[in-house]
């Protein structure tokens, strides 16, 4: 018999206390865990889902504001860039390439952007991953629409399906609809795990149309109303855009482009660099992280205290079994190491648990994280953090296991052979 | 012939309490010996510093050859693990280990095993005190009689030179008793170990080569404890 | 996302309460710099008020202002080496392209940009801001990082602050 095999009998034995105990060093690993998945997760979310963009240009106002509002459909633009000053800079020699950004109008709780066929082509997400379709393509018409993955899943639509915009409106259902004027399902893009699966796009020339007849941001009455085929093709060039993405040909340019777009003379404009803002706002974030690990390691605490606890406890009741073990030849060395080798095999099992619960949560609840909350659980399952959560719980289970360790020394010690129970 | 246990002048107080002053005691290899006294006579003390389990404090104590007396800590535990078996008067077994597991524990604190010839004497051991049957089973299933079997393969199973007991039979009837102690008798001459078994009960002692009082070697004499 | 943009909303605010300082606004000891890499060639740009680099911010008429602001002036051109630390083993040089000292009102600002070229492709080392070690009056410095596509921002407000040149 192995002295692994005993402690393993000998917690068996103790049943009720080492189920009990084993349960809450584990759900202090699989929360300590799931908070520094889902804080990795929401990381990735934030700095995810623009990649390639060295400029978001909006119209000046803070630039955390700019990055919400384009990227992550938080919060709203205070005004527009006109259409001048978008062509404008856009035909600079050291810019690549743009992608124009209207926003404003919804549809059923997500919002619908409106952007020219170069988002298609240009934009890109995590490392350098570009927008796929799952089915279709980029529109044709002026009233085709491509479809983010989660709002196709979610609304249930198809290829060819028709979709009312509702007006000034992202969130919940609008007031106001566009109902004269339907889109008809031309593309829906595939999964991305980031905000691009949350939105309905249009073309520029669409979301122009589906406003020519109103009226100082009202809908027209009956009689006022444009039909589809009175628009023209000028009628629908746009006039102003919420905001755009830039890419120029060369980083060291971008510092200058940045700087002459901030003093630009016709209109007040802000460019700002979104991971620049991205990790400003990380860095206040962390303050937020801090609070939820500090409740994580007290969590662990109070796992490794239930194990003392449970130890401690059950140390008076082995007093004559530790005697037994005693005359049988075993040093006081072998009584520590009994006790230590029990809280290894405890904590041994726990995180057995824990990284097997873990891991069948993350494949259970990972679609619906990433439906829901837009959290994409990147790989790996286990990064060094994780690791080192598990290292620590070990370690301070070992350490602490010392405490009862040494009391059934002393007690063996002064025990002796007489221990009457 | 060397001595199974040689003591001169044994010395032992816990603090200021005396409890042990033995100028001569022997027993002699292959001697079966009845040491008898009343509960707080210092039984158990001297027993524990027989088996190293407490460490000597002033005199000599020869055990099987070797001088305790010269021993440390260490060497004390090996010492017991290699040549000491020890019987207690009752919960003899760790109660969440099987029958055999239980017999089979003390070789964990062993150095060496002959697995072969453990295995034979182990075999020995559990047909002549018909545990067989109960190999598998979990201790607590067994009657006292039978724990008590349990431990006597325990004890015998690493071949110790020296079985001391401290009243493993004073849960049994007298019947039984004598049943339990032939057989260790039995079993202990088969591979020449000494027995020293302590008691306060007489009526057993007839059935010893020896019988000794403890206060007859010990010059510190305790008053009884008054049993109620 | 609900749960979790509510968070970043409500943090966006505190955020942006406290970075309102960061602003267009004219502080003295707070600053701003760019550093944007394409390849082995960069660019370092520091903006910076006067006061926090030669103590004041009226014209220098007076032939000490000169003097003070000369020496402030190259002081930044020789050290700005030390204030942006590379790892040595990248063996980047600094070159000034220009320091300008540009009053506006009661205000000026010193407007410096360096070309910094590079043996080794700086991604994947870590930069270490001195500034105090040479302008001890410029506490907080706002730095933006473009390198290829790793953009972040760090704020100088110590000697010893790093910022590792990955995702």
């Amino acid at each position: 018999m192995s002295w692994i095999h005993l402690a393993w009998k000998s917690l068996k034995n103790r049943k009720l206390a080492t189920i009990l105990t084993i349960f809450a060093m584990m759900l202090s690993l699989v929360l300590l865990m799931s908070v520094e998945r889902i804080r990795r997760a929401a990381e990735a979310g934030f700095t995810q889902s623009v990649s390639g963009v060295d400029l978001i240009v909006g119209a000046r106002s803070g630039s955390l504001q700019i990055v919400l509002y384009t990227i992550f459909n938080l919060g709203q633009a205070t005004n527009n860039v006109s259409i001048e000053s978008y062509n404008e800079i856009k035909s600079r020699p050291d810019v690549e390439w743009t992608i124009p950004y209207s926003l404003g109008d919804g549809h059923k709780g997500f919002r619908v952007i409106a952007t020219n066929s170069d988002f298609f082509k240009y934009y890109q997400f995590r490392s350098k991953e570009r927008i796929t379709f799952q089915a279709g393509g980029p529109w044709n018409g002026m009233f085709d629409v491509v479809l983010g993955a989660d709002v196709a899943e979610r609304l249930g639509y198809q290829m060819g399906s028709e979709i009312v915009v509702s007006h000034g409106s992202t969130t919940g259902q609008g007031i106001q609809e566009h109902d004269d004027k339907k889109f008809r399902v031309a593309g829906i893009l595939k999964a991305t795990g980031t905000q691009l699966d949350r939105a309905l796009y249009i073309s520029l020339e669409g979301m122009e149309a589906i406003h020519l007849d109103w009226q100082t941001g009202s809908a027209p009455t009956p009689d006022k109303q444009l039909s589809i085929n009175q628009i023209t093709a000028e009628m629908v060039q746009p006039k102003n855009i919420t905001s755009f993405f830039l890419r120029t040909k060369n980083r060291i340019q971008t510092l200058k482009l940045q700087r002459d777009i901030n003093e630009f003379r016709s209109e007040p404009l802000l460019a700002v660099i979104p991971g620049v803002v991205l990790s400003e706002l990380w860095q206040s974030l962390s303050t937020v992280e801090k609070v939820l690990k500090a409740i994580s390691f007290l969590v662990m605490v109070v796992g490794l205290m239930s194990m003392l606890i449970a130890l401690m406890t059950s140390l008076n009741e082995r007093r004559r079994e530790m005697a037994i073990l005693r005359v049988l030849g075993a040093s006081l060395k072998h009584i520590v190491g009994l006790i230590v080798l029990e809280t290894f095999v405890l904590a041994s099992v726990a995180i057995f648990a824990a990284s097997l619960i873990k891991l069948t949560l993350e494949w259970m609840l990972g679609p619906w994280l990433q439906v829901k909350y837009g959290l994409y659980l990147q790989q790996p399952s286990f990064s060094i953090v994780e690791v080192s959560y598990i290292l620590l719980m070990l370690v301070l289970a070992l350490l602490m296991s010392l405490i009862p360790a040494l009391g059934a020394m002393k007690s063996a010690l002064k025990d002796g052979l007489s221990v009457r129970t | 012939m060397e001595h199974a246990l040689a003591i001169k002048d044994l010395k032992f107080s816990y603090g200021s309490n005396k409890i042990l002053n033995i100028p001569d005691f022997q027993m002699s290899r292959g001697e079966n010996v009845f040491l008898f006294g009343s509960s707080g006579s210092g039984k158990s003390t001297l027993l524990e510093l027989i088996a190293g389990i407490l460490k000597t404090q002033s005199g000599e104590l020869n055990v099987l050859g070797e001088k305790l007396h010269e021993k440390n800590a260490v060497q004390l535990d090996h010492f017991r693990a290699q040549n000491v078996g020890y019987i207690f008067q009752s919960f003899n077994l760790i109660p969440y280990l099987s029958v055999i597991e239980n017999i089979k524990l003390p070789l964990m604190f062993l150095k060496h095993v002959d697995t072969a010839q453990t295995e034979k004497l182990l075999n020995h051991l559990v047909d002549s005190l018909e545990l067989k049957k109960y190999i598998h089973r979990r201790v607590t299933d067994l009657s006292v009689g039978q724990q008590q079997r349990v431990a006597v393969a325990r004890a015998l199973l690493k071949r110790p030179k020296l079985i001391l007991a401290d009243e493993p039979t004073s849960a049994l009837d007298y019947n039984h008793r004598e049943k339990f102690l032939q057989l260790l008798f039995q079993v202990c001459e088969e591979i020449e170990t000494s027995v020293l078994f302590v008691s306060h009960d007489r009526t057993i002692e007839k059935l010893f080569h020896r019988s000794v009082g403890l206060d007859s070697i010990n010059t510190i004499q305790h008053t009884p404890e008054v049993i109620l | 996302m609900r749960l979790f943009s509510l968070m970043a909303v409500v943090l966006g605010f505190v955020f942006q309460a406290s970075a309102q300082h960061h602003g267009k606004s004219h502080v003295h000891g707070a600053g701003k710099m760019s550093i944007a890499f394409e390849g082995l060639a960069g660019k370092v740009t520091l903006e910076s008020p006067s006061e926090s680099i030669f103590g004041f911010e009226h014209v220098a008429k007076k032939e000490s202002d000169k003097k003070k602001q000369t020496a402030a002036l190259e002081k930044l051109e020789k050290s700005i080496s030390e204030m942006v630390v590379f790892d040595p083993k990248l063996e980047c040089i600094f070159k000034k392209e220009s320091i300008q000292v540009n009053t506006e009102g009661k205000h000026s600002d010193v407007d410096a940009s360096f070309a910094v070229a590079c043996k080794v492709d700086p991604v994947g080392s870590t930069i270490t801001f001195n500034i105090q070690k040479v302008f001890g009056k410029l506490t907080d410095v706002d730095v933006q990082i473009l390198f290829g596509d790793i953009q972040k921002s760090v704020e100088a407000t110590k000697n010893g602050i790093a910022v590792e040149l990955k995702k």
